[in-house]
């Protein structure tokens, strides 16, 4: 992981995160023993494809993960400190609504169509920090101006299906951000926007976050998005983190060769023309039926016969975490 | 949700397998024991469910009459038998008219579209434009109530929606591959109506059927209820209830056993139909 | 606008069937009107004049119309027992019946809307297999038992209320309320469990978007969630049974107001059965037929109005 100038103090803590489903075929275990650190202001980007229990992951940490859908959440999870699963519930819903803040991937679901845009975002306020109604509708009129929605006052009186995507999506940060929280999620932010609009988004949220100073996690598909995005990065595949480093170190030498061949699969605007899209062949692993080796193996392109029998385990180097038994660019044994 | 976290979600709430109910048993012990009484009303040498015994008026359960006596003297044991008899007929019966023309009209409906649905629809409009009760009572009021009247009256009730799940069910079926590959060979509609529609409508009809069996059973208790039902001395479930509502205060059982027998029955056709309806029509599962 | 004028159009051939059938239905016995009003002394003679002179001679169409005009313009004849005018015995008797069809859909609600919050708070959970047990055992009682059953216990047995009668507003508030209350229960108490299911299965699919997960991310505690953000979105199809409901309401009012002998207009129409007294009969029944289509057409109108994807559907499934 990345070490910033001034140690600043750890806002997050994840401690061997799991997450499973019991399901008419057996338990599926969505997350596999999942550890990471998060530090006040950094952005962790955690990538993965459909699948790699990326989002369930997250929703489990703050507690949101299907409601008595037979799910079974273990590990630990400290927020500044504190146990949040061992929290009374009264106590968690005070930090999540206050310290914590959540943007969706898709505003059209996300946001309560049946509801004025300036009552969702003032609830929390009004809830969560006591503002009256009248001080959380004027508060959410200046939200809205803050993400760069014009006629503010205009808006807050109107429905999410009066507005397009990209301003939806607005709304919804401005609703994450409105309690000023410490933490800011963001499952797949723009996955379901438009191109041209995706990186006004994205720029928005960086913006937010560097003007109030929180922590972001960035989760995403698309490696290109945490690309520019991030300070560290978080690959994760079937449930498990199979790589961590910081995002330079990512992109410049990639040590998992399911990272490497995600990079591989980015188009490049300096590919010669009509250079066929590098896809990973196969499809990712049937989370209920685990086999015992690793679970890229029937995938990768350096497979070996160890791969099939032991699943490697993440192997921490200096600030780097890697889970291959033949990282790349490094002889084996683990000399770069 | 992001597509896979709720696919999982999906997974995880399509639950357990319905447990073998045990509580089956009950409520099909009893239907069973309705049916069965009902057969052998004749032959099992049950007092005669009109004669009237003005002495005997009454009586609460004893060992001589087991369900008590009511208004006019008569045996209650045997007027529930008998009367689950008419109620069974009717309630069988009168569904059975109801999917022999509703079916054919909703079949009729689905499969040839176009005018012939139009006036399809307008007459089960029309028909759904009564009250049913308002139309039944209207119907055995002044057509005259018997046996068959009122199983007539019940029947054409039933004619709407038997027609609505035949041509629902048909219309899926119509424009599926296997009819369009028979109408290719050359097959007749009426062939292809009865060899390869009506097969498939075969479940959701009984389905139908068995639901429509407790309605229309509660049905004719309320027309007998009012008097309009049944006509007098044949013995109704709903005829007794009436007849033992003038003495709730003094012999509150000439009313409440029919009525408990009533429920229970009802209650065991609901539970049975329901769990038939889950293994025939997966889909539906109860609302 | 094309697809409306199309509603209005079917509206008024369905109210012309139904009062025709009506009219059929009521007047094809052969047995006679007029051996009715003169009784079975009368002589022949009598009998052909009477006939004569209410016009029963005529073909049934010609009868009909005839009847129509005149109902068209509000009139719709008098009793043979009373000689009251129908229109009028019906308006005296609507507001009964409407008093005790709007508190059953009052109780109804008043108890499915609860108990299906509480059911899904935690599905599957206790609270929720009982409720939906109590539904369905409900569900599965005639009214007129539940009648019977009901005086039995709070009149007969403990004798809180009255088992018959109707005591109208103007003689109390309360003593009307106490007549009502039994009668209103009948109907109520079997009503709210399909009201309840269906409000809980909306609740439930509701409970899975997204931005309920928004709302418990703001930290809302669940009975919030619950009221402010589930209920609305769900309460859609709701709205749309109860309006499907009051055919069966309307059948149960005429139970009802016979075992509790509220003077509303299904009992006026049972009285006017059992008297023989024909038109009183048909302008009864065509007056509730005609009510019922309307009502139902107003709820469809509603329901297009919410829903426009409802314009194009043509057969309601």
């Amino acid at each position: 992981m990345s070490v910033p100038a001034k140690s600043p103090a750890t806002l997050l803590s994840v401690r061997n995160a799991q997450v499973s489903f019991s399901t008419a075929r057996g338990p599926l275990r969505a997350v596999d023993g999942v550890s990471f650190d998060l530090h006040e202001g950094q952005t962790l980007g955690i990538v993965g494809e459909s699948g790699s229990g990326k989002s369930v992951l997250v929703r489990s940490l703050i507690g949101l993960v299907g409601a008595g859908a037979g799910a079974g959440v273990a590990g630990q999870v400290l927020f500044e400190g504190r146990d949040l699963r061992g929290l009374p519930p009264r106590e968690f819903r005070k930090v999540l609504g206050t310290e914590i803040g959540i943007v969706f991937q898709d505003p059209m679901t996300s946001l309560n169509p049946v509801m004025k845009i300036g009552r969702q975002i003032g609830e929390g306020l009004r809830l969560n920090r006591g503002l009256d109604a009248k001080a959380a509708a004027r508060r959410a009129v200046e939200l809205l101006n803050e993400v760069g929605i014009p006629e503010p006052e205009r808006r807050a009186g109107q429905y999410p299906h009066e507005m397009s995507g990209g301003m939806r999506q607005r709304v919804a940060i401005a609703i994450a951000i409105a309690c000023a929280p410490k933490l800011l999620i963001a499952d797949e932010p723009t996955t379901a926007l438009d191109v041209t609009v995706q990186r006004q988004i994205l720029d928005l949220l960086q913006g937010e976050q560097r003007q109030r100073g929180m922590a972001m996690i960035l989760i995403t598909h698309d490696l290109g998005v945490a690309a520019g995005r991030s300070d560290d990065i978080m690959v994760m595949y079937a449930g498990r983190a199979v790589e961590t480093a910081a995002t330079r170190e990512i992109f410049r030498s990639p040590r998992m060769p399911y990272t490497e061949a995600l990079l591989r699969s980015l188009p490049r605007l300096t590919d010669p023309t009509h250079t066929r899209l590098s896809a990973i062949p196969g499809r990712p692993p049937d989370l209920a039926r685990r086999s015992a080796g690793c679970a890229f193996g029937p995938r990768c392109l350096y497979r070996t016969e160890r791969c099939d029998t032991d699943q490697p385990a993440l192997t921490m180097d200096g600030g780097r975490g890697y889970a291959c038994f033949y990282p790349r660019g490094m002889e084996p044994g683990g000399t770069a | 949700m992001s597509a896979s976290a709720a696919k999982v979600a999906a997974i995880a709430a399509a639950g357990p397998r319905r447990r073998w109910p045990w509580a089956l048993a009950l409520p099909l012990g009893w239907l069973l024991l309705v049916v069965f009484l009902a057969i052998t009303a004749d032959w099992i040498g049950l007092p005669d469910p009109s004669a009237q015994e003005l002495i005997l008026r009454r009586k609460p359960p004893s060992a001589e009459f087991l369900l008590g006596t009511d208004n006019l003297g008569r045996d209650m044991l045997s007027r529930v038998i008998y009367g689950a008899r008419t109620s069974l007929i009717v309630g069988i019966c009168a569904p059975i008219l109801g999917f022999l023309i509703g079916g054919a009209i909703g079949m009729s409906a689905g499969y040839f579209r176009g005018k012939v649905d139009m006036l399809a629809v307008g007459f089960i409009d029309i028909l759904l434009a009564f009250p049913s009760l308002v139309l039944a009572l209207t119907f055995t009021a002044y057509l005259g109530q018997s046996l068959f009247n009122v199983t007539l009256a019940l029947g054409i009730l039933s004619i709407p929606a038997a027609a609505r799940v035949a041509r629902a069910n048909t219309l899926a079926w119509a424009n599926r591959d296997f009819v369009l590959a028979a109408r290719t060979v050359g097959a007749s509609d009426w062939r292809i109506l009865t060899r390869e529609i009506l097969p498939n409508l075969l479940p959701p009809m009984f389905a139908f059927w068995l639901v429509a069996i407790s309605v229309i059973i509660v049905a004719e208790g309320a027309l007998s209820f009012l008097g309009l039902g049944i006509p007098a001395p044949q013995p109704s479930w709903g005829g007794m209830i009436a007849d033992g509502r003038e003495a709730l205060d003094v012999a509150p059982y000439t009313a409440l056993i029919p009525a408990a027998v009533m429920f229970a029955t009802v209650l065991s056709l609901n539970f049975v139909g329901d769990m038939v309806r889950n293994m025939v029509d997966p889909r539906r599962s109860a609302l | 606008m094309q697809w409306l004028a199309r509603q209005m159009v079917r509206l008024v051939v369905v109210l012309f069937c139904v009062t025709l059938l009506t009219y059929m239905i009521v007047n094809i016995l052969p047995g006679d009107v007029a051996i009715v009003i003169l009784g079975s002394l009368a002589t022949p003679e009598d009998i052909a004049g009477l006939r004569a002179d209410l016009g029963l001679d005529r073909p049934m169409l010609v009868r009909y119309f005839d009847w129509l005009g005149s109902a068209l313009s509000g009139d719709l004849g008098r009793s043979y027992r009373s000689g009251e005018p129908v229109v009028q015995a019906i308006l005296d008797r609507l507001p009964v019946s409407l008093q005790l069809m709007v508190m059953a859909q009052v109780i109804a609600l008043g108890i499915a809307v609860p108990v299906a919050l509480l059911s899904v708070r935690r599905p599957g959970g206790l609270f929720d297999r009982i409720s939906a047990s109590a539904a369905f055992g409900f569900l599965a009682m005639p009214n007129f038992m539940l009648g019977i059953v009901l005086i039995y216990l709070f009149s007969v047995t403990f004798d809180l209320l009255p088992a018959t009668g109707f005591t109208p507003i103007s003689e109390g508030l309360w003593e009307n309320i106490e007549s009502m209350i039994l009668p209103s229960l009948t109907l109520g108490l079997i009503e709210w469990t399909v009201l309840m299911r269906v409000l809980r299965s909306d609740l439930l699919t509701t409970l899975k978007e997204d931005f309920i997960l928004l709302a418990r991310a703001k930290g809302l505690p669940q009975w919030r969630v619950l009221i402010q953000h589930a209920l609305r979105p769900s309460s859609f199809t709701l709205i749309t049974i109860l309006g499907l409901n009051i055919g069966g309401l309307i059948g149960g009012a005429v139970i009802v107001e016979q075992i509790f002998a509220l003077p509303g207009v299904g009992r006026l129409l049972l009285g006017g059965i059992f008297n023989r007294d024909l038109i009183l009969v048909q302008g009864t029944v065509a007056f509730i037929a005609v009510g019922f289509v309307v009502i139902n057409f107003l709820v469809d109108m509603l329901y297009a109005v919410l829903d426009p994807r409802v314009r194009h559907v043509r057969f309601r499934s």
